[in-house]
């Protein structure tokens, strides 16, 4: 992320803004949290050594997977029952079939 | 009956080429945000406020199927609930997948016991409840209209989700409504915009075809009570 890139429009947080004259970082971050307009990090929590791409590759493998897990297994039950629902009518019918002629 | 399967077909087409429009305009016209917000890692926001959209969006549907269902019994009624509630869970599980990973980036943990976080997994935990009861109570008219009144009183904990932020503070920013989590950049909302009516079109191509799904069991169930009676059901 390059300083000042027009595709990063927000990569100054309002704490470092330097027309800003006014708290330190860690009083802002907590009136930022007071009127609910930013992310606030857990105080005394590792803020470093979490890779950004990792977290997100990672958080679109699980969510995919989960929806396609669901989807599949949903697939796969509604072709049962079909194969079911085909089985059940093709005796039902023999079996009426069988009922008239006698 | 083919006009209802083209129709669907249409819906689930649809849905895919929504989804990979907005997968390509997150990441290749949605610029990142500040590092407060997680940079590179706050485009799972573009999926993760979407899925709790879905979440309350099924909700919704199983409450007014629900109440319908408590008023005059029906099997699609009851099919529509199922189906929502089963959905609500899907949705609900993909925001607690995504949540977490962002919050590490962003927060430096992956679960803290704040409001939103808290509220949004009892409103899990409850559309699970009502998956569980209507799958292993038992199919009589009792446990339906049980697990109807829970999924009508489920719905009551979500406008708590969406005004947890602003009543009882916490680590989220409000965004939807109060300008919040550094949506600055146009491209920004229009990928949350483009997340909500991808998410909306998937909520109805999975309730339809989970109460489609449920139809058939009930049909099946049917089957085999006649099968039965005419003395040709084997079991299975």
């Amino acid at each position: 992320m390059k300083e000042g890139d027009p595709l990063q429009p927000n990569a100054v947080p309002s704490a470092a803004a330097p027309a800003a004259p006014g708290p330190p970082a860690a009083a802002s971050a907590h009136s930022a949290a007071s009127d609910h307009s930013e992310f606030t990090a857990v105080r005394g929590a590792p803020q470093a050594g979490t890779s950004a791409e990792l977290v997100l590759v990672l958080a679109y493998i699980l969510m995919w997977t989960v929806l396609l897990a669901f989807v599949y297994f949903g697939f796969r039950r509604q072709r049962r029952l079909a194969q079911r629902i085909e089985h059940l009518e093709h005796a039902l019918g023999a079996a009426e079939q069988d009922a008239r002629k006698e | 009956m083919q006009r209802t399967q083209l129709g669907f077909t249409l819906l689930a087409v649809s849905t895919a080429v929504v989804f990979a429009f907005s997968i390509g305009f997150i990441f290749l016209h949605t610029p990142a945000a500040q590092m407060a917000a997680g940079g590179l890692a706050q485009k799972i926001f573009y999926f993760h406020v979407p899925a709790a959209y879905a979440m309350y969006l099924s909700g919704l549907v199983c409450c007014i199927a629900s109440a319908a269902y408590l008023l005059s019994e029906s099997e699609t009624r009851n099919a529509l609930a199922q189906a929502a509630a089963e959905c609500a869970v899907v949705f609900g599980c993909l925001v607690m997948v995504s949540g977490p990973l962002w919050a590490k980036k962003a927060w430096g943990v992956y679960w803290t016991w704040e409001p939103r976080l808290t509220i949004s997994l009892l409103t899990l935990l409850v559309y699970v409840a009502v998956v569980l009861l209507r799958g292993f109570a038992g199919s009589g008219e009792a446990e339906k209209r049980f697990a109807a009144a829970l999924g009508v009183l489920g719905t009551f904990t979500l406008p708590f989700i969406h005004f947890a932020v602003s009543w009882w503070g916490g680590n989220h920013p409000t965004v939807i409504g109060g300008g919040g989590g550094g949506l600055a950049h146009p491209a920004m909302r229009q990928a949350l915009y483009l997340g909500f009516f991808a998410m909306t079109l998937l909520a109805a191509v999975l309730i339809w075809s989970r109460t489609r799904l449920l139809g058939l069991s009930a049909r099946v169930e049917r089957l085999e009570h006649r099968a039965a009676t005419a003395g040709v059901y084997e079991g299975g």
